[in-house]
């Protein structure tokens, strides 16, 4: 009968509305109590955006460790919200494209600021960066400034870690023993085939070049070479080192060889077989991998690789110096366009990159239930702690954070010293808008992803790859790509006075 | 009823004809008042999570701004949509994503019709059994059946080439090997959605008059005939809504089975790449609402023109049969 | 009177389907083999059918903190719960309507709902409904209203329902009946064999749904369980494949549950399924008929 389908239909409408009321309501419009404080400033609560590796179990508990700061400092309410990383573009992407109201995200590698700038989702931070962190704005070296700017405003601030890299080789010690390698004499790529020879034909177990498809980046080489590869494309434009008509060359020769010389290893069997398609963590567990190549070589590599690949150690041969882009393309915290509130999400990150205690309470957990102190620097996170994100360089800017076990006490001063001293891309501030060309781009990717591991590793023979590739590449709009490229590019040098 | 309509046949001939239409709409509306209501909270729901949305739509045609928002951003016409046609990948994936597609439909419908038939045969309790052992794959996400897949197929561990190894074979760069995938996509597939579709059937049969196979046996027919001449034509309805709605699908492909279990390989690409892998992978660095919301719009109106072609068809052959 | 036949044919099918259990099943088996597998083993010798070294630290580690297991289990549940129920309603009201040829608006109203089969306005906007005008955002009705009523389960649902005849709806109006009475006391009686089977396949749905809770949880109090592994395995797999990030930013990749753990947070996650199968099953009645009715 009617009724008691009404009767239905209301119960299970009370029903919703219950679950409603037990399920959100409160998010980020929580407006945080209190009253103005001394500073004049009145009580906000700020929404901040971040990846984590894994979400924390006690995850409330350091926010509200947070919070007793915060409100004290600059009477702000902070509402932490870690994304996974994982899912953190897709999240992110979304929640900007629907114009959420939030203030802080984490920008970086994967959601690059210069691209969220041309699709409006964040708000230049120049003048708000004097007015609200002056400390801040002092303590980043202005080049990296430069980099985080697109047309003269800045829009992020940079988390410094460390900037340069260098590549090299990361060597089984005991088989570099075994067959008298000296790694010092390590000075070229190719220096290392006399004892890829003995490997393979000795050691049948052993894999002489031990990367795989995932991590196969051959190409750092060109900066041995002689070249700069240019920023925020797609790594196949290069400069010449000490070339002042900064030319840009596409695919250079010497790229090419590097293909060649891959392919060469891989015929002789110093890569291993399925290398573009097996995974890594197959065989360093097994520590079947004699070397492999790194493009990082950050210090302390070596107790990270005996740790993982089974207790032996290692030993690295760099074969370049530190060399960066300058600027961090990496790791940066930028403000939405929808905050309500920039000044006071300007003064919070300042106070992340300043106040210690507040840093290494975001990236440690509480002192005492997550980690304990040891002498001076140092502390230890306690066993089944259940805040450990690991992951300084999201919050800010590393160089607060107490010292972990292996780590030099100087370990910051170094990595300072390394970020100045680093040989520095002169073109590394070129931003690239993509947006004329997002179809050529589109296809070139797809093209690209479906021949890149095969021509990497080389399992494919190069020389008789490459001719169907190029055509491929063209038909994908190579052409149109290049040429909006070089347009940019030509502007680019202009503006910064690198050319006339 | 009657007294209405013989009042109706009495209204005089002159009556303005939009009135008596109304008039006899609102007649009509009030014999199916009920069935109205009862399928108005359905409708609502639809209106509110689907139609609503669908204003979305125009941001195939918009270059996306996420400060202008849906209604803000510029027009671009088709530009959205000119990657998707550049280049001869777009005729390889289309024609990927169709012939799996089929191949999907007709192996799935054959095995699984053929599976709930038996099922029928079999006592209650096995039935269950096996019914409940169909389905398990249903909840292993594809990522995770990308993983056990690589169990079984990496080069130097995987079970296959072990096995192959074993028995005096060379082993098989099986993620290098373009042409042995289709069948192991089909496999992979079968296997995950078997448990699904037989259950769909299989309850279709529970529907079926059991005085039909009574009378059938009592006339000596075999079980064959039985299933034949009864079972399929019974289920035909059903049969005919499941493949209709399969074929509103054809160009949309199970990116999840494409991309996770062929291990995101690059010399598999020729073979396994999907419309939808394709754009995952295009977009990935770039990111573009309007050009990802142009290829959703792509797949819908194909589905859409797929969709009436094989209602038109199947309402000529029996109209009962048809979805509208 | 059983003939050798018959017997034959019996145990051929049933031995069929054994073994076909078996196959399919092999996956599954190896996933629980190498959750219960220490994972030193597995590094030195991979997956393998038998665990080489038996271990349960994969089931330790994850209910070492159970109080996120219990409330992702927790979530799940209620959403599959209330889900389901109003969803199995909601989906029988509608598609008996359009089951019924006698109805006016059949056409038309099976066309409405086909169409957003076909159609949709996409992730954006469904996000801008949800969050800014319905105000769902951490709420458990944000993981159970949008996947609600699915056009796919109504087309199903009509076309069992549509089997009921006409004449036994007729004589109840005949009757006196209304409408409502008709589908309460007559029609859902009659299709359970539908009403178990699309309720098993909504329930289902509602288990294993990660994205909607993806988008729309943050507090992770409200964290439903394939969500905690679906997030797990994304975020190593953007990790391996993004190794130079990886690399120069340090992140551990060990700190994450290691091989057989996630295929412990999969067990854990899709096991219970197997209880809620026989529930269901239970309702696959054969032969709830017309000629018990009459009369």
């Amino acid at each position: 009968m009617g009724k008691r389908m009404v009767k239905l239909l209301a119960m299970l409408g009370l029903a919703g509305t219950l679950l409603a009321g037990c399920g959100g309501g409160g998010t980020s419009n929580q407006a945080a109590s209190g009253e103005v404080d001394e500073n004049g400033l009145a009580p906000v609560t700020l929404t901040w955006y971040y990846p984590l590796s894994q979400l924390q179990a006690d995850q409330d508990k350091v926010q509200d460790a947070v919070n007793v700061i915060t409100q004290e400092k600059i009477n702000a309410t902070v509402k932490l919200i870690p994304v996974p990383i994982g899912d953190y573009v897709q999240k992110l992407n979304t929640v900007l494209a629907a114009g959420e109201k939030f203030d802080i995200l984490w920008t970086g590698y994967m959601l690059k600021p210069e691209e969220l700038v041309r699709k409006g989702a964040i708000q230049p931070m120049t003048v708000l960066l004097d007015e609200y962190a002056p400390e801040l704005k002092k303590d980043v070296p202005q080049v990296m400034w430069d980099g985080l700017s697109v047309d003269g405003e800045i829009y992020g601030i940079p988390n410094q870690q460390i900037n340069g890299a260098r590549y090299g080789y990361i060597i089984k010690q005991d088989l570099a023993d075994k067959y008298g390698l000296d790694v010092a004499s390590l000075k070229q790529v190719e220096d290392i085939e006399p004892f890829y020879a003995d490997l393979t034909a000795n050691e049948p177990d052993m894999i002489p070049y031990g990367n795989f498809g995932g991590n196969f980046d051959f190409n750092a080489q060109m900066y041995g070479k002689g070249f700069w590869v240019v920023p925020g494309l797609d790594d196949h434009f290069y400069i010449k080192k000490d070339d002042s008509s900064y030319q840009l060359l596409r695919y250079p020769e010497e790229e090419l060889d590097i293909y060649r010389l891959a392919n060469k290893w891989y015929d002789a069997g110093y890569i291993y077989k399925d290398a573009a398609t097996a995974k890594n963590t197959d065989f360093q567990a097994k520590g079947r991998i004699a070397t492999e190549f790194n493009t990082v070589l950050k210090p302390g590599v070596e107790a990270e690789v005996k740790a993982k690949n089974g207790g032996s150690d290692v030993v690295i041969a760099p074969l370049s110096g530190w060399f960066s882009n300058g600027y961090s393309a990496t790791t940066n915290q930028s403000l939405s366009r929808t905050s309500e509130n920039p000044e006071r999400a300007t003064m919070l990150l300042n106070l992340v990159n300043t106040d210690k205690e507040l840093y290494n309470l975001l990236c440690n957990g509480i002192e005492g239930e997550h980690y304990k102190k040891l002498e001076g620097e140092y502390i230890e996170a306690l066993p089944d702690s259940r805040y450990k994100p690991n992951m300084d360089w999201v919050f800010g800017s590393v160089f607060n954070s107490y010292l972990k076990e292996g780590q030099p006490e100087d370990i910051w001063t170094e990595t300072k010293e390394i970020n100045t001293d680093a040989d520095v891309n002169p073109v590394g501030a070129f931003k690239f808008n993509s947006e004329p060309v997002s179809t050529e781009i589109a296809n070139l990717n797809a093209v690209w992803d479906e021949y890149k591991r095969g021509i990497i590793t080389g399992t494919l023979n190069f020389d008789e790859t490459w001719p169907g590739l190029h055509t491929k590449l063209k038909e994908a709009g190579e052409d149109k790509y290049v040429e909006e490229v070089t347009r940019q590019f030509e502007q680019f040098l202009q503006d910064q006075g690198l050319k006339k | 009823m009657s007294d209405k309509v013989s009042l109706a046949a009495k209204a005089p001939a002159e009556a303005k004809p939009r009135k008596t239409w109304f008039g006899r709409e609102l007649r009509h509306f009030r014999n199916n008042r009920e069935l109205f209501l009862l399928s108005l909270p359905g409708i609502l729901y639809k209106l509110i999570f689907a139609y609503i949305p669908m204003i979305g739509i125009i941001i195939a045609f918009k270059n996306y701004r996420y400060d202008l928002g849906i209604f803000g951003s510029k027009w671009i016409g088709l530009d959205n949509f000119r990657y998707l046609f550049s280049t001869d990948t777009a005729w390889r994936i289309t024609r990927n994503t169709v012939l799996y597609n089929m191949a999907y439909i007709l192996i799935t419908l054959v095995a699984a019709l053929l599976l709930a038939v038996l099922l029928n045969e079999v006592k209650a309790k096995w039935s269950r059994f096996y019914q409940t052992a169909l389905f398990l794959p249903h909840f292993l996400s594809w990522v995770l059946v990308g993983y056990i897949a690589y169990a079984f197929l990496n080069h130097s561990d995987g079970f296959i080439n072990r096995t192959l190894m074993a028995t005096g074979f060379d082993p098989v760069s099986w993620y290098q090997n373009a042409g042995a995938w289709p069948f192991i996509l089909v496999i992979v597939h079968l296997w995950k959605v078997i448990g699904f579709n037989t259950l769909i059937y299989f309850a279709g049969i529970m529907g079926i008059n059991s005085e039909y196979y009574e009378a059938a046996r009592i006339d000596g027919a075999t079980k064959r005939q039985m299933a034949l001449k009864i079972t399929v034509p019974l289920l035909s309805p059903l049969i005919v809504i499941l493949l209709i709605l399969s074929i509103g699908s054809m160009f949309r492909g199970d990116f999840g089975l494409h991309y996770f279990i062929p291990n995101n390989s690059g010399f598999l690409y020729g073979s396994t790449d999907i419309i939808d892998t394709y754009v995952y992978r295009a977009l990935r660095e770039v990111g573009n609402v309007g050009m990802s919301a142009a290829t959703g719009l792509y797949q819908s109106i194909v589905g859409l023109v797929l969709v009436l072609s094989a209602n038109a068809i199947v309402k000529k052959i029996n109209p009962d049969h048809s979805l509208w | 009177m059983k003939s050798k036949k018959i017997e034959f044919s019996k145990i051929a099918i049933n031995a069929m389907f054994t073994l076909l259990s078996i196959i399919v099943v092999l996956p599954f088996l190896l996933v629980i083999s190498v959750s219960l597998t220490e994972e030193k083993s597995l590094t030195q010798f991979g997956y393998r059918f038998l665990p080489e070294t038996f271990s349960f630290e994969a089931y330790r580690y994850l209910l070492d903190a159970p109080d996120i297991l219990f409330k992702a289990y927790g979530v799940t549940i209620t959403i599959t719960v209330v889900g389901a129920v109003l969803g199995l309603l909601l989906t029988a009201m509608t598609a008996y309507v359009i089951s019924r040829p006698d109805y006016r608006y059949n056409r038309i109203t099976t066309f409405y709902v086909f169409f957003t089969m076909l159609f949709s306005g996409g992730l954006v906007p469904t996000y801008i409904l949800i969050t800014q005008y319905l105000h769902l955002k951490d709420s458990l009705l944000a993981l159970i209203l949008p996947i609600l009523l699915s056009p796919f389960n109504i087309m199903v649902m009509k076309g069992f329902m549509s089997k009921i005849p006409l004449e036994i709806i007729e004589s109840a109006k005949i009757d006196g009946a209304r409408e409502f009475r008709i589908f309460f006391r007559i029609v859902l009686p009659l299709s359970t064999p539908a009403l178990a089977t699309l309720g098993l396949l909504i329930s289902f749905t509602y288990w294993n749904d990660w994205f909607n809770a993806m988008l729309y949880i943050d507090d992770p109090n409200k964290v439903p369980l394939q969500l905690l592994l679906v997030r797990t395995l994304n975020s190593i797999e953007f990790l391996t494949s993004n190794s130079s990030f990886t690399q120069q930013l340090g992140i551990d990749l060990t700190a994450f549950p290691n091989n057989s753990a996630r295929m412990a947070i999969a067990v854990l996650a899709g096991g219970p399924m197997l209880i809620i199968f026989p529930f269901f099953q239970r309702f696959f009645v054969k032969g709830l008929t017309v000629g018990s009715l009459k009369g």
